[in-house]
């Protein structure tokens, strides 16, 4: 042991010291330069450019630091560099998910399906973008949840970018009876959106006859509305088309269940149950 | 007892404990000055279009309270209030009755009608309390598609792409718009994009509000230029009118172009 010791010599640890003086710093720095590089574009760039442009300047002088300070040590770079191939096919074939990841995350960087700040779906998970990191997508879902999805998962599976543009559809499914007069019920639909101040008036609500449905006539009213007031319409849309519905005398229909004997059956056998026989029974 | 007062913008001195209302087209806006407070109310009332507007001094507190509020609190009571009329903040998209078609290397001047806004401030600070449409209006888009465009104001009104000029109502803004045809194509106007935040508000001795004029010129290939025009709607003069809002946002270049399809639909 004294022997071992004896070979760490001051010099060794006066080298130790610096690198991780380096280390320390260059953490300090790195900070620094994304805090300030992320400043600096905050007027001219979006906030997932100033993310990403923060990351780089960040990853960049930590980088000349870390090399510092392995220099310091003593580390040839160049062994260093060289058995860094080696090392890669090693690190890869150990971690082959991480690896994906980083390899998806800068697809995902590339192509930009999607932005901080917006709002996507990616299966049965709705929510609003935090961050795109290098393994991992954050979120926050409406309901307050923290959900992150490893990028792999985004580039394999459909996502959908609700904010993409300035407008979205809602499509309303309406069944009303079958004894209503299809134009009158246009008509109606048609009214409630021209009364709406936050359905658009252009594009033009459509209006869609899907067919004779099972118990009702089935239709579909799409209307337009600016994607910040999606729910708010949704909201009053469908109170106001029950209003609207009501006043008309438009019956809108619970599923009918007909029971047909045939023609050649008997009909159902009925007994009439009378008040007196119904308090005798225990 | 209540005053009324036909000129409705401007600044007006407030005391505590004064109430006002202002009647303008739709907009029924109700001011309470509390102690520390400003207590501000307003709805649109669809049944009751204000031509004229009016300003009173007092309102009926017996009256239901209107469906929106807002309060204001202040360290000491200002004593000024500014009501400002002005255009709206995004395009209003305007459109005719009956398309109208204006046949290649033509001209035609149509009065189109806008509906004002109204800035309310304190007369002391330049900030802004209340910035509010006086109709109830309704969002439209406008653009080639539903990818290109932007959100805009549909105005309700159809009588719009009138040649007369519009006369007797003071709760709007008159403008003229001049369209050009350069082209060997035979230009359809079922709607136009009037840009509202643009222009500036001017008012006439009789309380009718003009904007400057607008060219709208189509060339050639598929662009179009919109220009705002250094003369008043209606070639009233401009040393006979009182600026009473500046454009909200700078044209820059009194001259844009733009894609046909962003001004003309």
């Amino acid at each position: 042991m004294n022997e071992w010791l004896s070979k760490i010599d001051a010099g060794l640890i006066g080298s130790i010291a610096e690198a991780v003086i380096y280390f320390v710093v260059g953490l300090i720095l790195a900070r620094m330069a994304s805090r300030g590089v992320r400043q600096w574009t905050k007027h001219r760039f979006d906030t997932h450019q100033q993310l990403l442009m923060g990351r780089i300047a960040a990853y960049l002088v930590l980088l000349v630091f870390v090399v510092m300070g392995l220099n310091a040590i003593g580390f040839n770079l160049g062994v260093l560099i060289g058995a860094a191939g080696i090392l890669s096919v090693a690190i890869g074939f150990a971690s082959q998910t991480s690896a994906s990841n980083i390899i998806s995350g800068l697809f995902l960087v590339a192509e930009r399906p999607f932005s901080v700040g917006d709002l996507i779906r990616v299966g049965t998970t709705t929510g609003e973008v935090l961050s795109i990191d290098l393994l991992s997508v954050k979120l926050r879902t409406f309901d307050n949840l923290f959900v992150r999805i490893p990028n792999e998962t985004l580039i394999k599976s459909e996502v959908t970018t609700l904010t993409r543009f300035p407008i979205r559809r809602i499509d309303l499914a309406i069944g009303v009876a079958y004894k209503e007069d299809i134009k009158k019920v246009r008509k109606v639909l048609e009214r409630v959106a021209q009364a709406n101040p936050l359905c658009l008036d252009e594009p033009k609500p459509i209006f869609v006859f899907l067919g004779f449905g099972e118990s009702s006539l089935d239709m579909q009213f799409s209307v337009w509305v600016k994607r910040e007031k999606f729910i708010d319409l949704k909201n009053s849309i469908h109170e106001e088309i029950k209003e609207a519905f009501d006043a008309e005398g438009i019956e809108i229909p619970f599923p009918h269940r007909s029971l047909y004997t045939g023609s050649v059956t008997e009909p159902f056998p009925i007994r009439v149950i009378t008040d007196a026989e119904q308090q005798k029974a225990p | 007892m209540s005053e009324l007062y036909t000129k409705w913008w401007g600044n007006f001195a407030v005391a505590q404990g004064e109430q006002r209302t202002l009647r303008c087209a739709d907009l029924y806006l109700q001011l309470q000055f509390l102690p520390n407070q400003w207590l501000l109310g307003y709805e649109w009332q669809q049944d009751i279009n204000q031509f004229q507007p009016v300003l009173e001094t007092a309102f009926d507190d017996t009256a239901p309270a209107p469906e929106n509020e807002q309060r204001f609190v202040f360290a000491e009571l200002p004593t000024t209030l500014t009501l400002q009329p002005a255009l709206a903040d995004r395009p209003v998209v305007c459109r005719p009755v009956v398309s109208v078609s204006l046949l290649p290397f033509q001209e035609v001047t149509l009065f189109v009608c806008l509906p004002l806004w109204v800035k309310l401030k304190t007369g002391e600070s330049e900030q802004t309390l209340l910035d509010i449409p006086t109709v109830s209006v309704c969002d439209s888009w406008f653009g080639p598609n539903t990818r290109e465009g932007v959100i805009s104001y549909a105005s309700q009104i159809t009588e719009q792409l009138d040649v007369k000029p519009i006369s007797n109502n003071k709760a709007r803004a008159a403008i003229e718009v001049r369209i050009q045809n350069q082209s060997a194509q035979m230009l359809t106007l079922d709607k136009i994009s009037v840009p509202a935040p643009n222009l500036s508000l001017y008012a006439d001795g009789r309380g009718q509000f003009w904007t400057p004029r607008i060219t709208l010129v189509r060339r050639d290939n598929e662009d179009a230029i919109l220009s705002v025009d250094e003369v008043i709607s209606g070639g009233l003069k401009e040393a006979d009118l009182t600026l009473v809002c500046n454009a909200r946002e700078d044209i820059g270049r009194s001259k844009i172009t733009k894609a046909i399809s962003a001004l003309f639909g």
